[in-house]
């Protein structure tokens, strides 16, 4: 707000002074100073009455932020304007809505002064016209008869108010950010037709409360709206603490295998990247999130030595390091929600041929999950540093994933990742490694997720026959080693 | 503080007689003297029948059906529909409820879902102690008289809505006591506070619902039930997340098992040792889902140890030892940022609960405390069913009890021990 450019300021400055003039107008029209017709005031002492039990609840309403993500349709204090006009006309929506510059916010003044503006004009355009419709205020509801006799006038208010609403705003983003019309309408209006229905909804219905029940039965209205925006927010927390607890503990398993930091995460957000691209659906991309978080999760159950073992794996080693998928299942096993991504973290080092393992699995048998998985492993694997190796560019990586496209990996799913590059950057883990004394002793150990890397015996027919015969009498005293 | 609770074993089968006793007498003398005002009976026993058909499950194993919980409030206390008086008496609203919610609950169960009958037969009795407190005092206050101030027929609604939660938590109370085997206070406590949120959504709803109805008649059924599905819907995504959450936390728990640092099992039979402990000595809601976590993650710690305890076993290991572990496993705890509790139960699991010459160590939580005992009891006796082996870990656990083990939760521990061998439980 600090570099507000003058026309903005200007226009704030105009929009505010109409507000101040339209306040002015209704204490004077309330007051009997000036003559307004009739239907614009309610019966002697309700207006009053009214302004008395309403404004302090739109205080209140418009103190509680709805930071923390808390969806704008629950605020409280849209209801209380709108009630405010079917109560006792459009000045007292005006004055109720003036009412919140009192309100306790952290909200730099400059906006909190448009913003009262804004909804003390909305709010009296809007009265004005529900009165012109003929809107009875509520204490005629019940001798009238609820019916379109109210509805219209309602709907029609409300959609004044949306309009009006959206005009001011829009003002203000035109001369302060230069937005266009078009684009106004697409964010602005088109995002506040929601909110608004609902504001004009309770509003009604806190009419309706008032014409029986009083003030007292009005301010119940916003009882289930104030209690569903509690029970959201305890939502939206316990949603974070669920992410930061999956974080750590991910954090936990990379600890023990130094040279993956942040690898989960990374294979988590291009796994997203594909399944977006691939149209997939909300709950299956979400899924896939976690699914890739915790693919490897199975090496917990790999013992540390030979995770950060240096130099060749004996057959015998390289079979329990190929059981991770296996562990990592039983594990998430019992979370219900990632039933389909137990497949993707089960089968993610299959490959297309049926070389790959857990099972072997051959071409679209193996589940899409792990296909998707598959690809973002082995593409974030390549594109961090690794010991025997610099990272690779991302160029680079995709090469490597085109020359491996069709024999380990589904030639959907690379071409759905390099979509998805074009649209967005990568960002790859840490290019340069602090070599600590942990890591100088892990330095030459093999990364399983490289489709390129030295070591792996066994399940890659072509890089077992590239191994020279020194290498493998080095694995068969191993071995020997391991049995005695 | 002894343990004492009140024996309701059955709470929910008497719950449930006392419902059904009343259904059928209200049913009987509604067929007997005819529907009164068939077609608003039909609304609200139309609407309680949906809300039931989309009940929801909450933490804590409870269902709830706000919606129809609410429709049979505002039928319980509607004095005037678009603008006549309503003639029905409480029987009548006792049978059309009822029968709307055994219409509501019939797809439940023909889906294979359990009926949950307990949690019918408490809204079945809620809503008749409603209707038959707010009922006759309507009449005899004299309230539909002219003049009455405007704010004294929502006053005395909410009063019996308020009243009404409570008896309803009351019931609540009984059958969980009885079924959980938690001391009554504690149960009612819990139940109290399970049922503020939802329970206030829902007895503001039956208000709105039987005071908008004056006015909007049958409109007021579907408009009022849109702020109450608002908050339905806030309250179980809020549900679903909790219950995700717990199965993570114990999935996370088997990596020790699976990492071979301990066996498999031990972390899942430990922390429904320490939540059958926890629950006995009348920990509330909250402390136990936090003992929960601390039971399941007790050995978290391992994974940062180069050679894994042979078994597994930390009891076996010594003190400093111990210290060291558990403080690793607090450190991977505290990192996620929003289990600080549970890290510090970990932490202080290692240490005994008094030193030599001091008195109780007020420092150390009492979940920890129960961490210690059932660690020590399951590391001895592990999945085995035997007597022996049974008997011969409580012994060691008396044994400690000096420093290592609270006699409290020792005492505690032994009588649940005993009790599951005698019925054949495990562990």
């Amino acid at each position: 707000m600090q570099a507000l450019r003058p026309a903005a300021r200007g226009y704030i400055a105009v929009v505010i002074a109409m507000a101040a003039a339209g306040v002015v107008v209704s204490v004077a029209a309330a007051l009997g100073v000036v003559d307004v017709p009739t239907g614009y005031l309610p019966a002697p002492g309700q207006f009053w009455r009214a302004i008395v039990v309403l404004a302090p609840v739109y205080v209140l309403a418009t103190s509680t932020p709805s930071s923390m993500g808390v969806p704008v349709a629950m605020m409280a204090n849209g209801p209380v304007l709108f009630a405010a006009y079917m109560i006792a006309g459009p000045f007292a929506a005006a004055l109720v809505a003036a009412s919140g510059l009192a309100a306790y916010t952290t909200v730099p003044w400059v906006k909190r002064g448009f913003n009262t503006a804004q909804f003390t004009l909305a709010g009296l355009g809007a009265g004005l016209v529900y009165v012109w419709l003929d809107g009875p205020f509520a204490a005629e509801f019940e001798a009238q008869g609820f019916g379109t006799n109210i509805l219209v006038p309602v709907v029609a208010s409300n959609t004044a108010a949306v309009v009006l609403n959206g005009l001011l705003v829009y003002g203000v983003l035109r001369t302060a950010e230069g937005l266009s019309f078009r684009s106004m309408w697409r964010t602005v209006i088109a995002g506040s037709v929601v909110p608004y229905l609902g504001y004009g909804l309770f509003g009604l219905l806190m009419a309706v409360l008032w014409s029986v029940g009083g003030g007292f039965g009005a301010m119940l209205v916003l009882l289930p709206l104030l209690i569903a925006r509690w029970a959201y927010r305890q939502y939206a927390e316990q949603q974070r603490a669920y992410e930061a607890t999956i974080a750590a503990m991910v954090q936990a398993v990379e600890t023990k295998d130094h040279y993956t930091r942040g690898h989960s995460e990374r294979v988590s957000r291009a796994a997203v990247m594909i399944a977006r691209v691939r149209g997939m659906t909300v709950d299956r991309v979400n899924a896939l999130r976690y699914a890739g978080i915790l693919h490897d999760v199975g090496k917990l159950g790999v013992p540390t030595r030979l995770l950060q073992k240096t130099g060749p794996l004996s057959d015998g080693e390289y079979e329990r390091i190929k059981m991770h998928p296996v562990h990592g299942t039983e594990m998430v096993r019992g979370i219900t929600f990632l039933e389909e991504a137990y497949e993707g973290i089960l089968h993610h080092h299959e490959r297309l041929d049926g070389l790959g393992y857990p099972s072997g699995l051959q071409g679209m048998d193996i589940p899409e999950f792990a296909r998707v998985i598959s690809v973002a492993d082995a593409f974030d694997s390549m594109t961090s540093t690794r010991s025997y190796r610099g990272a690779r560019s991302v160029e680079q990586a995709l090469q490597e994933l085109e020359h491996w496209k069709g024999t380990q990996f589904d030639p959907v799913m690379v071409d759905a990742l390099v979509a998805a590059l074009r649209r967005e950057p990568w960002q790859p883990g840490p290019v340069t490694e602090a070599v600590d004394d942990d890591s100088a002793l892990v330095a030459a150990s093999f990364d399983h997720d490289d489709p390129g890397a030295p070591i792996p015996l066994g399940s890659d027919q072509a890089l077992a026959d590239a191994a020279d015969e020194a290498e493998s009498a080095q694995v068969s005293a191993l071995r020997q080693q391991d049995n005695a | 503080m002894r343990t004492r609770w009140v024996d309701t074993s059955g709470g929910a089968a008497l719950v449930i007689a006392a419902a059904l006793v009343l259904v059928v007498a209200a049913v009987a003398a509604t067929a007997v003297q005819g529907l009164v005002q068939p077609s608003i009976a039909l609304a609200f026993g139309a609407f309680v029948a949906v809300g039931e058909l989309i009940r929801i499950n909450l933490p804590g194993d409870r269902v709830a059906a706000p919606l129809g919980a609410a429709g049979a409030l505002g039928y319980a206390l509607l004095e005037v529909f678009d603008g006549v008086a309503t003639q029905y008496d409480v029987l009548q609203v006792v049978a059309v409820v009822a029968v709307g919610m055994v219409l509501g609950t019939v797809p439940h169960v023909a889906v294979g879902q359990p009926p949950r009958l307990d949690a019918l037969a408490r809204r079945v009795l809620t809503t008749a102690f409603a209707a038959a407190v707010f009922r006759p005092l309507y009449a005899s206050l004299g309230l539909a008289g002219v003049g009455t101030p405007e704010w004294q027929v929502p006053a005395l609604m909410l009063a019996v809505v308020a009243l009404s939660g409570f008896v309803d938590a009351l019931l609540a109370a009984l059958i969980r006591s009885s079924r959980e085997r938690l001391p009554f206070p504690a149960a009612l406590r819990d139940e109290a506070r399970a049922f503020v949120g939802i329970g206030s959504v829902i007895g503001a709803t039956g208000v709105l619902i039987a005071l908008a109805a004056e006015i909007m008649g049958y409109l007021a059924l579907p408009i009022f039930a849109i702020p109450l599905l608002i908050a339905q819907f806030s309250f179980r995504r809020y549900a679903a997340i909790r219950a995700t959450y717990t199965q993570t936390i114990r999935a996370l728990s088997r990596v020790t098992e699976v990492g071979g640092y301990t066996e498999t099992g031990h972390a899942r039979r430990v922390s429904q040792l320490a939540l059958a402990v926890g629950r006995e000595m009348g920990l509330s809601e909250a402390s136990l889902i936090d003992l929960e976590y601390g039971a399941l993650m007790h050995d978290i710690g391992q994974l940062s140890l180069a050679d894994p305890i042979p078994g597994g076993a930390t009891v076996m290991v010594a003190p400093d030892e111990q210290r060291r572990i558990a403080g690793m496993g607090a450190e991977v705890i505290r990192k996620t940022g929003v289990l600080d509790r549970v890290a510090v139960i970990v932490e202080c699991q290692s240490e005994p609960y008094r030193r030599p010459g001091q008195p109780l160590d007020a420092g150390i939580p009492l979940s920890s405390r129960i961490i210690r005992a059932c660690n020590a009891y399951d590391d001895r006796v592990g999945g085995l069913t035997d007597i022996e082996a049974q008997l011969a870990a409580m012994e060691q656990l008396r044994l400690g009890m000096a420093y290592d083990y609270d006699p409290r939760v020792v005492e505690t521990l032994s009588r649940i021990v005993e009790r599951n061998s005698r019925l054949g439980l495990q562990p």
